[in-house]
């Protein structure tokens, strides 16, 4: 029994210091290069302005895809900003997926929606379009109405009437900064081989919303909103930023991201019944392209464009990571053959094999090694001193990566006007590692045990709408 | 401290036990130094993101100073009430780069007489400008150096910007072609558009030749690149897009010849075509109508646009059938054409149909016009 025990123990400090090891030199790597990458890109930015790009290249047209299911609460105040950009040439789709709130009806009230017919340029497979819809004061907004079949579903029938040779995926509720569309299609004009772009989302609780965009970034009362804000700034401005670097983005945010549509359409469009479809399909168009010998580049826009809202309960914030998990475990499955293969360059030999196991599986060997520090203790195998030395070490390597994204966004993009806002997300990254991610850590455990048992929902989101200056005056 | 080694053989569980407590030992032994480590990169992280914050609010602060001063001094002077001296005596030696950068802004954003004056203005201080734009270490000051000097000094470092063109760190090419193409003339061009096409496609951070802007001084250069069957494509197509831009009404006979003699690769024909568009000539119509057939749909597509612009009615039955095509942005380019050209009735009665082109034409005739 002890001898079991001690095995135990041997292999679960081995999991857990490699994982730390390796979670760490990861990071480390990332941000550094991340940093460099951001002056790279300010520099550049300073150097030959978005505004010189399109007025010498042309603007390619842009449709906006917008699926929506159930987003009654914030769908108009998002169409509005979206009516709004600056940017040459653009058309709007709203892919309404089945809905069973007011979100046509209100959409309808509000922009005099009529019915209208669109001749569809592709073909992929789709749940049954019911109708489509043009709106009499806007010649640019179209909205598509549709059986639920799942955002993949959804933006693959706003694909299907997509007339432009770039298209932005994007949630119904995300607002966009004014000048979003000319910021993140800089890809596309400096580099002909770019197939896709993300850029940076941020959170908008807590800021003050004017006439469908952000007019104040402020943090939000919620603590777990704060969270999530530092999360987003660790997750965008080091992680994505330094895979892109390497030229293996394999996330492109659901929420905003901008695609060349005959490549997508190409590679079959979005995977249907998928719960990570954004992920999937970065991933399978890095496979399509290597696969067909076509250079290609999928950039990543360090700038902040778009804003959305984040969960700001604990049961919603817990299936939104449970979905996220399942998600990542679906392309893993999917995509298993890119895996350490040579043929897909630095996307299968390094960023593949770091999300399956420092991503996937890396908060159960988390949870592994708390439990193993907890038996160790307990058993006398090991002493107090190396309790507290490992948690020093996790929580020490935490906050500098916490502190590490707070001064990229100083470096890049410094939003918050006040002071103290960057104090407290220092605050907020020594926090962090006590309580909220082991949270995390337990969310995603469960996100993966879901996979394992082949669940496929996409789990309830509560939207609270985005609050206006009025409004939170008023409340 | 016990060690492996001390281990006697034979007792199993023992030994397990005090193998631990070793590896224990030794990662306690080394979690001080690991502590120290992440607790100096946790300041350092912490003290560079206040520094980085500190250093945005002073600069910001002193950018505004500095142009509340410098501003009614540089108006004056335009409007001829103040002498260049005096601004030059305004200006510290610590904040001269920063002053011709201000300057630069202000020259993108005028022409003629305003901007020699600018350029007057920036001239005492323009030579340390070129030293740096040759010499400092970081690709990114010799750009920023290069793009002030191309805005207020381009005929007097026009040999060094010439070179820069053809410099190894990408951010530095892009800027100087950028310049030339922007502020060359004729010979300047079409050294530049050799020299482009010599370049590595599709090398990692190649400069985006298509985004170009050539200014007008560029024009003999460009129709004769156009007009050129030597030219490689590239270069040719860089000249049809920026002639095409720029309204291209003077190279207009060039694009016809070469749609008419020449079999263009289908960018230049594209772009060909859309000079041919623009330029309302009629005589052109022979040239376009061949290309509505082109296997290239981008290509169809802009001969169909001319077409609809330029055409008549015998050009109907062509489009007609050109909107029946399987692929669907052909089909609506056409029934495009053919609304632009008053066939409304014909599109009416495709819309009571039920084939691909009434689905297209109900969408044109319940589109707003």
């Amino acid at each position: 029994m002890n001898a079991t025990l001690g095995g135990f123990l041997d292999l679960t400090a081995v999991l857990a210091f490699a994982y730390f090891a390796f979670l760490g030199a990861s990071y480390v790597i990332l941000g550094t290069t991340a940093f460099f990458a951001l002056r790279r890109h300010a520099a550049r930015a300073r150097l030959i302005g978005v505004d010189e790009l399109l007025a010498s290249a042309g603007a390619p047209g842009i449709t906006l895809i917008a699926p929506a299911f159930n987003e009654e609460a914030t769908c108009v105040e998002s169409v509005r900003s979206l009516l709004a950009l600056r940017y040459p040439e653009y058309e709007i789709v709203v892919v309404n997926d089945g809905s069973r709130d007011a979100t046509l009806a209100r959409l309808s009230e509000a922009f005099s929606l009529q019915p209208a017919d669109r001749l569809a340029t592709a073909s992929l497979p789709t749940r049954p379009v019911r109708g489509v819809f043009r709106s009499a004061r806007h010649p640019r907004l179209w909205v598509v109405d549709k059986d639920n079949g799942g955002k993949a579903d959804a933006l693959n029938a706003g694909l299907n009437h997509c007339r432009t040779p770039v298209f932005c995926a994007m949630d119904a509720d995300t607002l966009l900064e004014r000048d979003a569309l000319v910021r993140i299609v800089r890809p596309f004009l400096e580099d002909g081989r770019t197939i896709c772009a993300g850029a940076i989302v941020r959170i908008a609780n807590g800021s003050a919303i004017a006439q469908g965009a952000v007019s104040s970034v402020r943090l939000p009362d919620s603590w777990l909103a704060r969270f999530q804000i530092l999360e987003y700034l660790r997750a965008f401005l080091s992680g994505r930023m330094g895979w892109s670097a390497f030229g293996a983005t394999l996330i492109v945010s659901g929420a905003f991201g901008l695609f060349d549509r005959a490549v997508v359409v190409d590679a079959g469009g979005y995977a249907g019944g998928t719960v990570g479809e954004d992920m999937e399909l970065v991933v399978r168009l890095h496979r399509h392209c290597r696969q067909r010998g076509r250079p290609y580049r999928i950039a990543f826009v360090p700038e902040p464009v778009a804003w959305t809202e984040c969960p700001e309960s604990l049961q919603t914030l817990g299936r939104q990571r449970d979905r996220w998990q399942r998600g990542l475990a679906e392309v893993m499955r999917i995509h298993r053959a890119m895996l350490f293969n040579v043929r897909h360059g630095v996307v299968g030999l390094f960023a593949l094999p770091y999300h399956l196991f420092l991503e996937m599986f890396g908060p159960a060997i988390e949870l592994l090694g708390y439990i193993g520090l907890v038996l160790a203790l307990a058993t006398g195998h090991a002493g107090i001193g190396l309790l507290s030395g490992f948690l020093a070490i996790a929580f020490l390597l935490g906050a500098s990566l916490s502190f590490a994204a707070v001064a990229l966004g100083e470096l890049t993009f410094h939003r918050y006007a006040r002071s103290s806002d960057i104090l407290r997300l220092f605050l907020l990254g020594i926090l962090d590692c006590f309580g909220y991610r082991q949270l995390s850590s337990w969310w995603r455990i469960r996100g993966l045990f879901s996979f394992l048992r082949g669940r496929k929902e996409w789990g309830a989101m509560e939207r609270r709408g985005f609050a206006t200056p009025a409004t939170e005056a008023r409340s | 401290m016990t060690g492996i080694d001390d281990v006697p053989r034979g007792a199993p569980q023992c030994r397990r036990r005090l193998r631990l407590t070793h590896e224990h030992e030794v990662l306690l032994g080394a979690f001080p130094e690991a502590i120290a480590l992440l607790s100096a990169l946790c300041v350092l992280v912490a003290s560079l993101a206040l520094g980085l914050r500190i250093q945005n609010m002073r600069n910001a602060a002193r950018w505004r100073e500095q142009e509340e001063r410098w501003q009614p001094l540089v108006l004056g002077c335009l409007a001829g009430d103040a002498a260049a001296s005096e601004i030059h005596a305004a200006v510290g030696p610590g904040e001269r780069g920063r002053f011709l950068l201000y300057l630069a802004r202000l020259a993108r954003r005028v022409d003629g007489p305003e901007r020699q004056m600018l350029e007057r203005l920036a001239e005492p201080f323009l030579e340390g400008l070129a030293r740096r734009a040759g010499r400092a270490i970081r690709p990114e000051a010799r750009a920023t150096a290069l793009r002030t000097l191309g805005a207020l000094g381009y005929a007097a470092h026009r040999d060094l910007l010439r070179a820069a063109v053809s410099a190894r760190a990408p951010v530095v090419a892009a800027t100087a072609t950028r310049i030339v193409a922007a502020r060359g003339d004729s010979d300047d061009v079409r050294e530049l558009l050799r020299r482009i096409s010599e370049a590595k496609p599709n090398a990692a951070d190649a400069f985006p030749p298509r985004s170009l802007f050539f200014g007008p001084r560029s024009e003999p250069a460009l129709r004769e690149v156009l007009a050129s069957r030597s030219a490689v494509p590239l270069s040719r197509i860089l000249a049809a897009s920026a002639l095409l831009a720029r309204g291209g009404a003077e190279a207009v006979e060039v694009a016809a010849r070469v749609l008419r003699e020449e079999s263009p690769p289908f960018e230049l024909a594209t772009h060909l075509l859309g000079m041919l568009a623009a330029s309302r000539d009629r005589r052109h119509l022979p040239a376009i109508r061949p290309w509505c057939a082109c296997a290239h749909p981008e290509t169809a597509c802009a001969a169909l646009r001319a077409l609809g612009r330029l055409g008549a009615r015998e050009d109907v039955p062509l489009l007609a059938e050109a909107a029946g095509q399987p692929s669907p942005w052909i089909g609506l380019e056409a029934a495009r054409a053919l609304l632009a050209l008053g066939e409304e009735p014909l599109l009416a009665e495709w819309a009571g149909g039920s084939d691909a082109r009434a689905a297209i034409a109900r969408e044109l005739l319940g589109a707003p016009r």
